[in-house]
């Protein structure tokens, strides 16, 4: 190397690390999500216009999409002192979030950074409330329904059931859609689907007039066993050891997708369903691959409808290094532009009634409508009540385990599994907790 | 290298390693006291703001302030400043210092700067020594001495060889201490204490993890669970060796077989557990298709809890077969051909040479294959959590998953850590069980 292509080398080595430390000055802020590339891709498309307006600041995203790992990543960074700037946040961890003291209340600044609270659905933002204080604005939500697959019910010349039903009238449903079509002594075509996930299933057992736990939700001993919670789990698990009507029962917690995909070719007539499916569901309609209804969850005759609420928002850390910034961040993150772009991957109901009831009239396929008239009955998840609901949840699936695998006695295994919760939901013997219940007891 | 060399040598890093430890503690006072000033910072500005809401005269509450915790506080006039905390709005450090942004009476708005600064000698200054750094430095003293009086008594030859074993081992006890013994220690600490991640307090609580662990029944099924996979160790010795044995020759086939069976080992298992889960689905897995073939009827190989734990050591074994077959391999061809010619002159049959010469001469692999793979049994997690998430009705519940449940799930530190104590605990006996076994009486060829 002769000595001018040295400098000249130098030279483009010292304009380069120039150029990056220029690069590198302003403010980056970052978001955590659990999205996957698709629903990244439709977040950048908006996100541009935040950064437009706000000179030297820079929005990146860190997305992990299995939600497990996310949150684990979420709460080190946390732990650590460096939050994201604007994180999503799912309804079951609102309250350990909120009892800690890790979430900042954006209700004082929501209105400032660009958010009218009075503009989300109420039943949606009630989730992330307590009080006066609002934790995370909300993105987006999700009810529990029933979908059924249209050409399993014209094949077998059974009728569309009503957007409302009852149990009896789904059970009769379900019965006339198990059909042995092959004569081999076997079921081809199933009714329905028995979902052992606790998240799945506790919208029917409301709709059932039961519950898991008390309304204090400190225990569940005589609510999970009382009467009307044991008449609605013989009610599940009787699709299973008396009607038959859905396949075999699938044990695991993990599921691998089989029943969509029964679902989607006509094998499975109905199965529980919630917005988080529109998206692979999308392209099929569209294509004339699936046609597909839903109708709301079947309820007791004499109780009420009702089913369960999934919902996540943005929320700021209060150890947030950007306050303004992250509150101004998470707000946009939720407006009408952000919802709109959004509610083309159809991944939720928007957030925002106004956006919420356009692309309900914008949809052409009459499933947007029957969304929104079911979260008339929706009801906010335990998870976002109690802090201890995972551990409840851990323990809920051994219910139908035990009925349908094991056999056993549905009030006898519903009066055990209430006195395993409630233990799970006192304080452990010792603990800080277990003395501050004492000192307050005496 | 001469006694007085390595002598010096040992007083030049305890140095260092003194001035280190120093270092580190001013550092930490350095920004200990940066953090103290960012906090009166703060709190000067909170009181700005106060004032300010009230309408009150800033004059008072600001003297009234200085006067209470000896720092001038100043409100300053710097747009460039004002810019940059606009963006960032925490507090930085000043020569003497701290500045924080002015909010408004909504906390919102950044609109000034405030600047406190300590008087000359009006901090609590930090000691010279803190009492860690004393008992650092007298241990360091202590080793020295110790390492001195060594240098001096030691043959050279000696001095030499062990300098030279510390020369390579000091780094991997570095890497130890640092990513093994410290988390190790911080276990111990958590598993007497109540700590929840998010949480700053970690209160000691004694037993109580312990206690809890004791009456809980889901745990001792755990552990059950857990002894009952590492059956899957001896079932694949068995299968290892055997296939060892079989592949133990230098042809182009033999070479080819080993690689296949090894490729299971550095799989993703990941990517095994979502094929795995395919292959034993009841409906349409290839296994339940090929037992068919046999008319044995179909299984629900990961629904049924008495399938469940089964399935998962099928895939074990699968997955380490290769592993130990490749241990057994290394050690086969370790066993010099002479034993076995001579066996051979004797009339030994194939199974008395391998009952005799073969099996004996294996037993330090057959050892560390044994304690590796219990230990690593003991230890098992990513298949149970792809495949069955410790159902159906916990038959596949294992510790390690339990413990992760218990941390990361149900963010309960405290008693997750008090699990790995206990897991940390059987593993020790079991290991020492088997040394004292099977360690006794060991032949080296």
């Amino acid at each position: 190397m002769t000595r001018a292509q040295g400098r000249a080398a130098c030279s483009l080595v010292t304009a380069l690390l120039v150029s990056c430390a220029a690069a590198d000055r302003g403010t980056t802020l970052t978001v955590a999500n659990w999205a996957d590339w698709t629903e990244v891709r439709l977040e950048q498309q908006y996100i541009g216009g935040f950064a437009a307006h706000r000179p030297g600041v820079r929005v990146s995203f860190e997305s992990v999409p299995n939600q497990a790992e996310y949150r684990d990543q979420v709460l080190t960074s946390i732990a650590a002192g460096t939050p994201p700037d604007v994180f999503l946040l799912d309804n079951i961890d609102i309250p350990a979030f909120v009892r800690s003291g890790t979430l900042l209340d954006l209700a004082p600044y929501a209105a400032r950074a660009g958010a009218s609270l009075g503009a989300f659905d109420p039943e949606v933002l009630a989730i992330f409330r307590r009080g006066a204080s609002v934790y995370a604005l909300p993105k987006g939500y999700s009810p529990m329904v029933i979908a059924y697959n249209k050409d399993v019910f014209d094949r077998f010349h059974v009728p569309y059931p009503p957007e409302v039903w009852t149990w009896e009238q789904f059970r009769a449903t379900a019965k006339a859609l198990t059909r042995d079509v092959d004569g081999d002594g076997k079921p081809d075509v199933y009714g329905f689907w028995l979902d052992r996930r606790p998240f799945v299933w506790i919208g029917s057992l409301w709709a059932l007039g039961g519950d898991v736990l008390c309304p204090d939700g400190a225990r569940a001993s005589g609510c999970l066993d009382s009467p009307a919670s044991e008449w609605a789990f013989r009610a599940f698990t009787g699709l299973a050891t008396r009607d038959s009507v859905v396949p075999r029962y699938f044990g695991l917690r993990r599921s691998v997708g089989d029943h969509m995909r029964n679902f989607y070719s006509g094998r499975l007539a109905m199965v529980p369903f919630g917005h988080f499916y529109m998206p692979q569901v999308r392209q099929m309609l569209e294509q004339r691959r699936l046609r597909l209804g839903i109708t709301q969850l079947p309820y007791r005759e004499g109780r009420a409808p009702a089913t369960v609420l999934y919902a996540s928002g943005f929320a700021v850390a209060r150890n947030a290094h950007h306050k303004r910034l992250s509150v101004e961040l998470a707000a946009y993150m939720v407006d009408s532009l952000a919802q709109v772009t959004r509610a083309a991957g159809g991944l939720e109901i928007p957030a925002l009634t106004r956006v919420a009831e356009e692309v309900a009239r914008a949809d052409t396929t009459g499933l947007e409508g029957v969304f929104r008239r079911a979260v008339k009955s929706g009801r906010m998840p335990w998870g976002a009540r109690i802090e201890k609901w995972r551990e409840v949840e851990n323990i809920l699936p051994d219910i139908m385990d035990r009925i349908v695998l094991n056999g056993e006695d549905v009030a006898a295994v519903l009066h055990d599994v209430a006195a395993q919760i409630d233990r799970a939901l006192a304080p452990a013997p010792g603990s800080a907790a277990a003395r501050a219940r004492a000192a307050g007891g005496t | 290298m001469s006694a007085r060399g390595v002598q010096w040598g040992v007083v030049a890093v305890a140095a260092a390693l003194a001035a280190g430890v120093l270092g580190v503690q001013r550092w930490r006072d350095g920004r200990g006291l940066e953090r103290a000033r960012a906090a009166v910072a703060v709190e000067a500005a909170d009181s700005v703001r106060a004032a300010l809401a009230a309408g009150a005269d800033l004059r008072g509450p600001l003297a009234r302030f200085e006067r209470q915790r000896g720092y001038t506080v100043t409100v300053l006039e710097q747009p460039a400043l004002l810019d940059s905390l606009r963006l960032d709005e925490a507090p930085r450090p000043r020569p003497g210092g701290a500045v924080a942004p002015l909010k408004d009476a909504d906390d919102w708005d950044v609109v000034g700067i405030v600047l406190v600064t300590a008087p000359p000698g009006g901090e609590e200054r930090p000691p010279l020594l803190r009492p860690a750094s004393a008992v650092l430095l007298a241990l360091l003293a202590l080793l020295a001495a110790w390492l001195w009086r060594w240098a001096g008594r030691t043959p050279e030859r000696r001095r030499r060889e062990t300098l030279t074993a510390w020369g390579f081992l000091g780094v991997p006890f570095l890497h130890l201490a640092v990513f093994s013994f410290a988390p190790l220690a911080f276990t111990v600490y958590l598993a007497f204490h109540e700590w929840g991640l998010l949480e700053k307090a970690r209160p000691f609580v004694g037993l109580a993890n312990f206690r809890e662990l004791a009456k809980d029944p889901l745990f001792w099924t755990t552990l059950r669970n857990t002894a009952l996979y590492t059956t899957y160790v001896p079932i694949t010795m068995a299968a290892a060796l055997g296939l060892a044995l079989l592949l133990n020759r230098r042809r182009g086939g033999e070479r080819l077989l080993r690689t296949v069976v090894f490729l299971p080992f550095v799989t993703s298992a990941v990517a095994i557990a979502i094929v795995w889960q395919w292959m034993f689905n009841p409906d349409f897995g290839l296994l339940n298709y090929l037992i068919g073939l046999v008319g044995i009827p179909a299984l629900d190989w990961l629904g049924s809890p008495h399938l469940a734990l089964i399935a998962i050591i099928l895939v074990t074994v699968w997955t380490q077969v290769g592993y130990q077959m490749v241990v057994f391999l290394a050690g086969l061809q370790g066993i010099p051909q002479s034993y076995y010619d001579a066996a051979l002159v004797d009339g030994a049959t194939p199974w008395q040479r391998f009952r005799h010469v073969t099996l004996p001469l294996l037993k330090p692999v057959v050892l560390f294959v044994l304690v590796t793979g219990i230990i690593s049994g003991f230890q098992v997690f990513t298949l149970v959590y792809m495949m069955t998430e410790g159902g159906p009705l916990h038959s596949t519940d294992v510790i390690v998953y339990r413990i992760y449940q218990t941390a990361w799930e149900f963010l309960r530190f405290g008693s997750a850590s008090a699990m790995a104590l206990v897991l940390f605990g059987v593993l020790l006996v079991v290991t020492a069980v088997q040394f004292r076994l099977l360690g006794k009486r060991i032949d080296y060829a």
